[in-house]
């Protein structure tokens, strides 16, 4: 559905600031705004007009609301009401309410469908097809022949339009704006459209906002989502971003996110907030995160993450596959399963991929198939060590054991990759594991 | 905003924060202070000395204290809004105050650009390089590594040279002056009312507050995602910026004053028309080779604010036009904002290269420039600083908004007297 139409499209900052005429013509005021409802679910992607906001003139000047019934014309060149009687009490916004002119006018807002962060030169108003006499928001005009019309006086407007038309405008549907834009009123924008992009681009976009923009937009993402956004992230601004945040929003994302990536973060904090952070996380994850905080940042051990398959050598493929489906957690890809001679911590014995465990038949042992040569990493080694490792072996994943044999983590490639890349290269190169 | 963080790449690297915090918001308020004692400063701060001894040494602790409240502003809405300057002044007042803003901003930052080329035609000539060759192939250089290659990389070294100035200080210190009447000349004012002297009043104020630099200041915080809980830490770098910034300035003068206006016949002062003539203020430390300490701390400092100027002014113009921006961008992707950038630089070069320039009147008259722009700009910056919609708990209370709109007044009220003076002054027989 589109409203964006080219027949009897209003444009916003055109018209506020016509005059306004009661019933028998007699000069009231000057429009001041256009009130839209963006709190009732469904009328979102293109909010109606509930009112008009006129500022009157006279020693003290003031404004007031005149609901969208008691309109008789709205039109560029002015406004006419349906009666002469106004409710001349000051006009205070209510929740939900949003002021199309001084709430979306020259700010920036998200253009969903071209993954960009746009500024607004002008908002298009629509006759609703709907509703007789109804108008709703259209679209955000971001064209540069809207914002010199707004520069530009007004009597230079129509040629000026001539040769720079409206042409760029994104259908309302595909704006996001900021409540956060928007103090002292309570407006519901759940950013239901950004949740829906990928994170890469939501990280993308995220670096072009300001800290108040972008707690709007983690906040409204569930934790895991958050957690994949921040993940894609620069490193560098990783924890800048998480530290804008509050504790229990951060420590929830903290949950969520990849333990590597979750310590490289608090690693590069000071003492006390990575402390305040791990407090606002779940006590497992916590501990599992301080396991890792314990390692020096360019060894093994810094690099290593703790979210891998570990199995006992004595099950069969059949139960090796229940157990992954029965599983209430599993890492988001599986390079390998890693074979234990004993659960829970017994010592690494071998390695089975999904694809080894898919061709296998179902009563096989894995220890009948497994890859019993593991090369392995140990703690201490540094990081350019592993990186070597890496490229001589061709692996996506290696096993971090200990003096005893027993395994302590995993080091993925895009981890170990990145100690041998510029700084500036790491966020052009996918992330593998992800 | 974050973004440019990311560029930066100096982001969160320490292990304390309060540390890590301090150092990276001390990164504006040091670039900043480096910056403001570039060549155009120099120039300014030489030749008050030169021409008036110790007589304005006041005038900078009165500006310390405008410096301040100024900058503090722009710090706190940049922690408040999470919006830079030219962003925050375009969603406040609209497209007509922004072209204002805007059109200040470059006029003002066109102006001191075009001051960095001089001071790498300055530089070349003192190390007797051709500046035909030097001033065209340093904005090749510049453009470049700004467009294709890693400006922030190099914008390091540049500061390091830049941090020549602190010579000044040294050159102070050893030019044996008499440090009494200086502290009696920095508190007790001396007024005169000639062109020549509210020109270089402007002009130091304009040098000392320029508009890039809150510009600059405001941006920084955003870039680093210091938020209003972190307010206070950024308080500390802009007062610390600040008095180094004054510091440096008051010295530069003392240093020109105790060599140069001392050897002066009669005590009257002397005009500096040349390079050659600033650098004698730096003879005391070093000697003979005065004009290569001069030279490098001038290439370092010019180099340094001939990259980060365009690039920040262009960036702001179209964040507030809502134009494409950023050098991740191509240039088909982003046409005005390279446009911009190169229109800066390649002016700033050219201009600079045209003969018989009166390189230290140039230098005074863009900084004089600056003063005049900078009212303007303080107006849009102390009515949001002041608005309590914006800045909520944080807006400007009674004391801080009256010193704010004073410092407005004041400068302003400058600015015109030396505009009328400069263009009446004449008839009514006092130029």
């Amino acid at each position: 559905m589109s409203l964006v139409a080219p027949v009897h499209v209003l444009n916003v900052a055109q018209t506020v600031g016509a005059p306004v005429h009661g019933r028998a013509g007699e000069y009231i005021g000057r429009l001041h705004d256009v009130v839209a409802r963006v709190l009732e679910a469904g009328d979102e992607l293109f909010p109606p007009l509930t009112g008009l906001v006129i500022r009157m003139g006279g020693l003290r000047t003031h404004s007031v609301f005149v609901p969208w019934m008691s309109v008789r014309e709205f039109g560029p060149t002015g406004v006419t009401l349906a009666s002469s009687r106004l409710d001349l009490r000051p006009f205070t916004r209510r929740d939900g309410e949003l002021l199309v002119a001084g709430d979306v006018l020259d700010k920036q807002v998200v253009d969903v469908d071209g993954r960009r962060v746009v500024r607004v030169n002008d908002v298009q108003l629509a006759p609703d097809p709907r509703v007789p006499g109804g108008w709703r928001v259209a679209a955000a005009d971001i064209s540069v022949g809207s914002f010199l019309a707004r520069v530009v006086p007004r009597w230079m407007v129509p040629s000026l339009r001539s040769r720079f038309p409206a042409n760029v405008v994104i259908s309302w549907d595909q704006v996001e704006f900021f409540a956060s834009d928007v103090p002292g009123v309570k407006l519901r924008v759940d950013h239901a459209n950004l949740a829906r992009m990928h994170p890469a681009d939501l990280a993308e976009l995220i670096a072009e906002l300001g800290y108040r923009q972008t707690q709007e937009v983690l906040t409204a993402l569930d934790d895991e989502r958050a957690a994949d956004v921040v993940e894609w992230l620069p490193s560098e601004v990783q924890a800048a971003v998480l530290t804008s945040l509050d504790d229990e929003k951060a420590g929830d994302i903290l949950d969520e996110m990849e333990k590597d990536v979750a310590a490289d973060i608090l690693a590069d904090l000071p003492h006390e907030e990575a402390r305040d952070l791990l407090d606002a996380m779940e006590p497992e994850e916590a501990a599992d995160l301080s396991r890792l905080l314990a390692h020096a940042p360019n060894t093994a051990g810094g690099l290593m993450s703790t979210e891998y398959l570990a199995i006992g050598s004595t099950l069969t493929v059949a139960e090796t596959i229940k157990r992954l489906r029965d599983a209430d957690w599993l890492p988001d890809e599986i390079p390998y399963l890693y074979v234990l001679d004993g659960e829970p911590d017994g010592r690494l014995v071998g390695t089975v991929t999904l694809r080894d465990l898919v061709l296998a038949e179902p009563e096989t042992r894995l220890d009948t198939f497994m890859v019993r040569d593991v090369i392995t990493l140990t703690l201490d080694m540094s990081s350019d060590e592993v990186a070597d490792e890496f490229t001589h072996y061709d692996l996506v994943a290696m096993p971090v054991v200990g003096d005893d044999g027993r395994l302590l983590g995993i080091v993925t490639v895009d981890d170990a990759i990145d100690v041998l890349l510029p700084k500036e290269w790491r966020p052009r190169i996918p992330r593998i594991f992800h | 905003m974050w973004a440019r963080l990311a560029r930066l790449g100096q982001g969160a690297r320490g292990r304390s924060r309060s540390w890590r915090l301090y150092l990276t918001a001390l990164g504006p308020g040091l670039v900043a202070a480096a910056a403001g004692n570039d060549v155009g400063g120099i120039a300014t701060y030489a030749s008050v000395g030169a021409k008036y001894g110790y007589d304005l040494i006041w005038m900078m602790v009165v500006t310390a204290f405008a410096l301040v409240a100024v900058q503090e502003q722009c710090a706190r809405l940049g922690a408040v809004t999470g919006k830079g300057l030219s962003d925050l002044i375009r969603e406040q007042f609209g497209p007509r105050w922004s072209v204002v803003a805007m059109t200040g901003f470059l006029i003002a930052n066109g102006g001191v650009t075009v001051t960095e080329f001089v001071g790498i035609a300055v530089a070349a000539d003192l190390f007797g390089v051709p500046r035909f060759l030097a001033v065209p192939a340093m904005a090749l250089l510049v453009w470049w590594l700004i467009v294709y290659g890693n400006y922030r990389r190099v914008e390091r070294l540049f500061l390091v040279l830049a941090l020549v100035s602190l010579a000044y200080p040294i050159s102070a210190v050893l030019g044996n002056p008499d440090w009494s009447e200086v502290l009696q000349h920095a508190v007790v004012p001396t007024v005169r009312m000639d062109p020549g002297y509210i020109l270089l009043f402007v002009a130091t104020v304009g040098t000392t507050i320029s508009p890039y630099m809150q510009m600059y200041q405001q941006d920084a915080v955003v870039d680093k995602g210091v938020t209003a809980e972190d307010l206070r830490y950024a308080r500390a770098d802009v007062l610390a910026g600040c008095v180094f910034s004054i510091l440096v300035a008051i010295c530069i003068m003392v240093a020109t004053a105790a060599t140069i206006f001392a050897s002066s016949p009669g005590g009257m002062g002397v005009e500096i028309a040349t390079a050659e003539d600033a650098a004698r203020a730096l003879a005391p430390i070093a000697g003979p080779y005065a004009s290569y300490l001069f030279g490098v701390g001038i290439f370092g400092a010019s180099m340094l604010a001939a990259g980060v100027l365009p690039l920040a002014t262009a960036a702001s113009v179209c964040e507030a036009f809502g134009f494409e921006r950023g050098v991740e961008l191509t240039l088909s992707e982003a046409p005005i904002f390279y446009g911009l950038l190169t229109v800066l630089i390649a002016g700033g070069a050219v201009i600079a290269l045209v003969p018989g320039l009166p390189v230290i009147r140039l230098l005074i008259v863009v900084q004089a420039v600056n003063g005049v722009i900078l009212p303007i700009l303080l107006v849009f910056i102390t009515r949001m600083a002041g608005n309590r919609q914006l800045m909520g708990r944080h807006a400007n209370g009674a004391v801080h908004g009256a010193l704010a709109w004073v410092v407005t007044v004041v400068i302003g009220s400058l600015a015109i007297l030396m505009l009328a003076t400069s263009l009446f002054g004449p008839w009514l027989g006092i130029g």
